[in-house]
């Protein structure tokens, strides 16, 4: 500390300014020591008088101070060495004297200290666990936090499927592989015999047939039996569980990031304020270590600046409107143009897939992926299309970046939505070409399977048919056809009415003759879309390796051996496009959201996409690119990003749930084959596996009588939140107003108090203001006697109160001075100091009655850098800031009105800390009090009566 | 607490650990860079000097980087040279943990080029000079200026370049000074400073260097 306190006369003012925040930001610690600019000596001075004390609560009380302390050492901005002194300190005094409590509390501090240990440790294992931390922090320096955002918003997308993964993985796929029926046991999990011969081509299996259409990657292999294993574990239940439970996952996660991302640049919505400020300020990114990014950044900045003048001035338009006008409007068309043009394109080769197929028994393998590679295609084109035409509008860059991401996020929508309604219209073409199978003997055949879902049913009442039933499931079709004669005669036989029942049910099932193919749509749309995305991965790998490697490579290694400038002009090195890039995460995630129910083993596979894609983009991105021209503000696209996705994710979840409500499950493959819709397992389950009561119960609640209710009760507390949140903006407009009014105030007042000055009779000329030393002013103020000739102290009559004076005491002196003048005074030391206290303590008690004095707080700053802060001014101000402000309660209202032009508030604070050195006038004042005060021009009014603590000696 | 050691000492990193920002990992990281760059000093010096700091190249590139030395310093001879201490403090003030309030801070010291507590139009001219750059590219701009100038009053047109952008310079200025000085007493003072970062949403996100 020694070789500290030298340099520290020097930056006075800095560091002493630093201190009042933290004031702020906890108001509770009313006084502490290490706030103190004094030495070390004085510290432990103090905290040695302090802790001797034996009174127990004041003894728990230091120690809680010195606590908090130790909890808040590292919000400080002092030199570590200087934190690393103070921590010492405190927690020599801690140990010292906890031992005098009581034993328990030492306990529970070595408890607390142990679990603070075993925190640490974990948080340094969790940062370790983190993946792609230290990619995304080399990327970050190389690029800045821009860049970086596309990568973390990966990382963050890699959770959320990771979560996907695991619920579909051991609720769905995990129970199947262990309890369900083995492969080629049942007719939905055997391949076809006619298609047994090329099952294992890698044609089929590129195209996702064969093996893999009959495994665990999609719908239709998975059992409808109702309860699996020897757990009975209940598989379509489960089933439709997660597959709700992948959407409310997904929006839970996504609002409620949304929600803490809004909270944390909630200050961020009154954005028009501090424009120029925030240009300059926060413009620069810390994070960029590139010489290239760097360059490009300060390039950004330039423009920025330069937009924020422009804009700031008055625009004159020198570009003839109607160019303009018509040129945007051909921008448009062009655009529609191919938006519609690239849905004719999906929908129309989806309709071209559909008839070949039919047609010819045999396709190439252009033509089964065909639809994939078409709309991958466009997807990878269009946005350049875009990019071009954009061009051509001449918006300013940041409005045209706004409109190529919505041109984006429509084109990517239009062609989800154009694959998925064509698939479904083929969905629909297949279903309604089976035709209604007439109830010969062969259709009763099926009856034991089909009967399935109703075996609980059965059970209960005729067993002996249920063991049958179960065992019919391994016999062949023969075998089948037999039992099922039989069981079908006992049945009647016993339960005539209830087999009649079924029959009825039954018979009116499709029917498909073995020779078909299994109309298994859910099967067709989980493989379409996982072949999507298969061919959405090749292509994006292709395009980074041809698009930017490629190019980087030839820019770079032939631009000496070319007539122009590679590097510079036309083919230049590839943009890391951040917002194209989110964008296409964006559609790849809503991919998989529409096809997870279909196929589970969807986000499973994006997981890897996703792994790999990181790997690959961060090392294209070293390599290879460089960062966008536009500056991409990393925060503020935060929630416009997760904007997006809750967009896509919603739009993504109404085609399946369309398909769940409106489309019959297929008859002879899925968990839910055999039933009406989809979603009748719920009920299903409602009736037969909870007792009676919670089904009535449930009718009851889902009956129009709870459910009417229970939505206008929605809708009028969603008119509630909203009107909150209205009048809520109203408020803030006009706490806005307000502070707008009270700083014209505060001018104003400031005015009125300079004119008073000039009138008064005395007033102190400024010269000698300015060159007085320190030392008479803070006499000056100490005392606050008017009769210094020097100190700048102004008298003038108060017409309110008879006989009292009013003093303000103002020190207008340039800050410059002040230091120069603060070193001046510190050197002569402590002794000075002493006789300073000594002589003008006595002072303070003739304080005449009901005097009012205006002290400028930069006065008390003054003070304060001469290191006399145990000055009686500032105790003056605890004194009667307290009897106002407990004798009158609007002391704030009345008397403070400047003071709430502060923004923070502080007035608070401040009383607040007075207190206790009124209370116990041997206390020091706490410093830093004073120096959160505003300066200048913010006047503190201060009522002093002899009566009052204050008038008691210090000493 | 020579540095030499290839390992800090195990209370003293739980110490560190304690007072900054900063998790195990990055301290030790940090002692690794801290080594390298003092190996690179001529005799055996516990402190490293600025131009071997700014060998770095998270701190290269910035404009501040001289700044960004001098604060973290607490070298008697302010030459801006950083201890190991000195390195973890800048570190953890950069680091992602650290609060508004600290990242705040130290940027006001940063921006402040004269040190004396307040941003002045002085230190405001400075910045912006460094943030534009003040070599071959600031004449660039000076001349955009102008031509800025000139759109808005047609008056100024004839006037010289350097006479017109300083005069847009000062506006900007003003402009800043407008928005941000609550007392109006023509200078930017911590808590002002603080009251507009804090409005910020940038800031906190871009206020960071990592090793």
């Amino acid at each position: 500390m020694s070789d500290m306190t030298e340099p520290a006369t020097i930056t006075r003012p800095l560091i002493s300014s630093k201190r009042h925040k933290s004031i702020r930001k906890n108001s509770r610690r009313i006084y502490s020591p290490y706030q103190d600019e004094n030495g070390p000596s004085d510290d432990e001075d103090k905290d040695g008088e302090r802790v001797d004390s034996n009174d127990p609560e004041e003894l728990f009380q230091n120690i809680q101070l010195q606590k908090e302390i130790i909890a808040n050492i590292r919000t400080k901005p002092w030199p570590i060495r200087r934190k690393l002194k103070v921590l010492k300190q405190a927690r020599e005094i801690v140990l010292k004297f906890e031992g005098r409590l009581t034993r328990t509390r030492g306990y529970q501090a070595a408890g607390a200290d142990l679990l603070k240990k075993i925190s640490r440790v974990l948080y340094n294992v969790v940062v370790l666990f983190i993946p792609w931390e230290m990619r995304i922090k080399k990327i970050e320096s190389h690029f800045g936090s821009g860049v970086a955002s596309y990568f973390i918003f990966l990382r963050w997308l890699f959770g959320i499927n990771i979560v996907l993964t695991i619920l579909t993985g051991a609720f769905i796929v995990l129970p199947e592989l262990l309890a369900g029926a083995p492969f080629g046991t049942i007719r939905s999990k055997t391949i076809p015999k006619e298609h047994l011969s090329s099952a294992q081509d890698l044609d089929t299996i590129w195209s996702l047939g064969g093996y893999l259409q009959y495994s665990v990657l999609f719908y239709g292999y998975y059992g409808n039996v109702r309860k699996i294993g020897s757990a009975g574990y209940r598989l379509p239940l489960a089933y439709f569980l997660v597959g709700m439970a992948v959407f409310a996952y997904s929006f839970i996660t996504l609002l409620r990031k949304m929600a803490k991302n809004s909270r944390m640049s909630l200050a961020g919505a009154s954005d028009e304020n501090f424009t120029f400020c925030w240009r300059v300020f926060c413009a620069w990114d810390y994070l960029i270590g590139n010489p290239e990014a760097a360059e490009s950044k300060g390039a950004a900045i330039i423009n920025s600046i330069r937009e924020a003048i422009v804009e700031e001035q008055e625009k004159k338009k020198d570009t003839s409107l109607a160019v303009l006008i018509s040129l945007r409007i051909l921008a448009n068309i062009l655009v529609l143009l191919s938006l519609a043009g690239s849905i004719y394109i999906i929908y129309f080769v989806v309709d071209r897939s559909q008839k070949l197929e039919q047609e010819k028994p045999e396709l190439t393998l252009w033509e089964k992926n065909e639809v994939s590679v078409v709309v991958s295609l466009i997807t990878m084109i269009a946005p350049s299309a875009f990019e071009l035409v954009s061009q051509l509008e001449m918006y300013h860059p940041r409005t045209s970046l706004r409109f190529q991401l919505a041109r984006v996020l429509v084109l990517y929508l239009g062609n989800l939505y154009s694959l998925i309604i064509a698939l479904l219209d083929k969905v629909n073409i297949m279903s309604s070409a089976i035709p209604v199978a007439p109830g010969n003997v062969s259709s009763t055949s099926y009856l034991a399977t089909i009967s399935q879902p109703t075996e609980d049913n059965l059970s209960t009442i005729v067993p002996d048919i249920t063991e049958r039933q179960n065992s019919t499931l391994t016999m062949t079709l023969l075998d089948l056809n037999n039992s099922v004669t039989t069981i079908k005669s006992t049945a009647s036989y016993g339960q005539p009415m209830r087999m009649q029942s079924l029959l009825n049910q039954t018979v009116i099932y499709e029917y498909n003759t073995r020779s078909q193919q299994d109309p298994c749509w859910e099967t067709y749309v989980g493989q379409e879309m996982l072949k999507l995305s298969i061919i959405d991965m090749i292509f994006t790998v292709a395009s980074i390796l041809l698009i930017d490697f490629i190019r980087g490579l030839v820019v770079r290694y032939l631009s000496d051996c070319c007539c122009w400038d590679l590097e510079s002009k036309f083919p230049e090195y590839g943009e890391f496009k951040i917002a194209e890039n989110v964008l296409h995460l964006i559609y790849n995630q809503g991919m998989i959201w529409m096809g997870a129910f279909f196929s589970p083993c969807l986000p499973a596979f994006n997981v890897l996409k996703l792994i790999g894609l990181m790997y690959l983009r961060s090392w294209a991105v070293l390599t290879c690119n460089v960062p966008h021209q536009q500056v991409f503000r990393a925060s503020r696209s935060n929630n416009f990003y997760l904007a997006m996705l809750l967009f896509m994710l919603f739009l993504c979840m109404l085609p399946t749930i369309f398909a769940i409500v409106r489309y019959r499950p297929s008859q002879y493959c899925g968990p839910f084959s055999g039933q009406e819709k989809i979603y009748d397992i719920i009920s299903e389950t409602f009736a037969n596996d909870f007792p009676l009561w919670f089904s009535k119960v449930m009718s009851y609640v889902t009956s129009p009588v709870v459910v009417l209710p229970a939505l206008l009760l929605l809708f009028m507390l969603i008119y509630y939140l909203q009107s909150i949140a209205r009048s809520l903006k109203v408020t803030n407009s006009q706490l806005r107003l307000q502070l707008q009014s009270e700083r014209t105030d505060d001018k104003k007042k400031v005015f009125k108090l300079a004119a008073g000055r000039l009138q008064a009779p005395e007033g102190a000329d400024k010269k000698p203001e300015q060159e007085s030393d320190i030392t008479s002013m803070e006499s000056s103020a100490r005392s606050t006697s008017p009769t210094r000739p020097n100190g700048s102290v102004v008298n003038f009559e108060s017409p309110v109160r008879h006989g009292n004076s009013i003093r303000t005491i103002t020190q207008s002196a340039s800050r410059a001075d002040v230091s120069r003048a603060a070193g001046a005074a510190r050197s002569p030391g402590a002794p000075v100091r002493q006789k300073h206290k000594a002589e003008h303590v006595p002072n303070r008690s003739v304080l005449p009655d009901g005097i009012k004095v205006y002290v400028s707080v930069h006065c008390c700053w003054l003070l304060h850098t001469s290191a006399v802060h145990e000055a009686s001014l500032p105790f003056i101000f605890a004194c009667v800031v307290l009897t106002e402000c407990t004798a009158a309660p609007q002391f704030h209202k009345d008397k403070c009105g400047g003071w709430s032009t502060y923004p923070s508030g502080t007035l608070d604070t401040w009383v607040a800390a007075a207190v206790p050195v009124a209370q116990n006038p041997t206390t020091t004042w706490p410093t830093t009090l004073v120096q959160g005060m505003p300066r200048a021009s913010t006047q503190i009014r201060c009522f002093g009566r002899p009566s009052d603590p204050c008038t008691r000696s210090p000493a | 607490m020579g540095g030499t050691a290839s390992n800090l000492p195990k209370e003293l990193l739980s110490e560190y650990q304690e007072l900054t920002f900063l998790t195990k990992q990055e301290i030790n990281e940090a002692h690794k860079k801290f080594c390298q760059l003092q190996a690179r000093e001529n005799g055996p010096n516990e402190r490293v000097s600025m131009q071997n700091i700014l060998t770095l190249p998270e701190l290269k590139s910035n404009p501040f980087r001289e700044r960004v030395c001098h604060v973290f310093s607490t070298s008697d001879r302010k030459d801006g040279s950083l201890s190991f201490e000195d390195f973890l403090d800048l570190l953890s003030a950069f680091s992602d943990s650290a609060t508004l309030e600290i990242k705040s801070h130290y940027a006001f010291r940063i921006f402040d080029f004269d040190d004396d507590g307040t941003l002045d139009s002085e230190d405001l001219k400075k910045l912006v000079n460094c943030l534009t750059g003040e070599t071959d590219d600031a004449r660039l701009t000076l001349e955009e200026m102008r031509q800025l100038i000139g759109n808005v009053s047609p008056s100024h047109r004839g006037q010289t370049a350097i006479r017109s952008a300083s005069l847009t310079q000062t506006r900007f200025l003003l402009q800043i000074l407008e928005e941000s000085d609550i007392d109006k007493d023509g200078t930017v003072n911590l808590s002002e400073f603080q009251h507009v970062i804090s409005r910020s949403p940038d800031f906190v996100s871009s206020f960071k260097i990592v090793l």
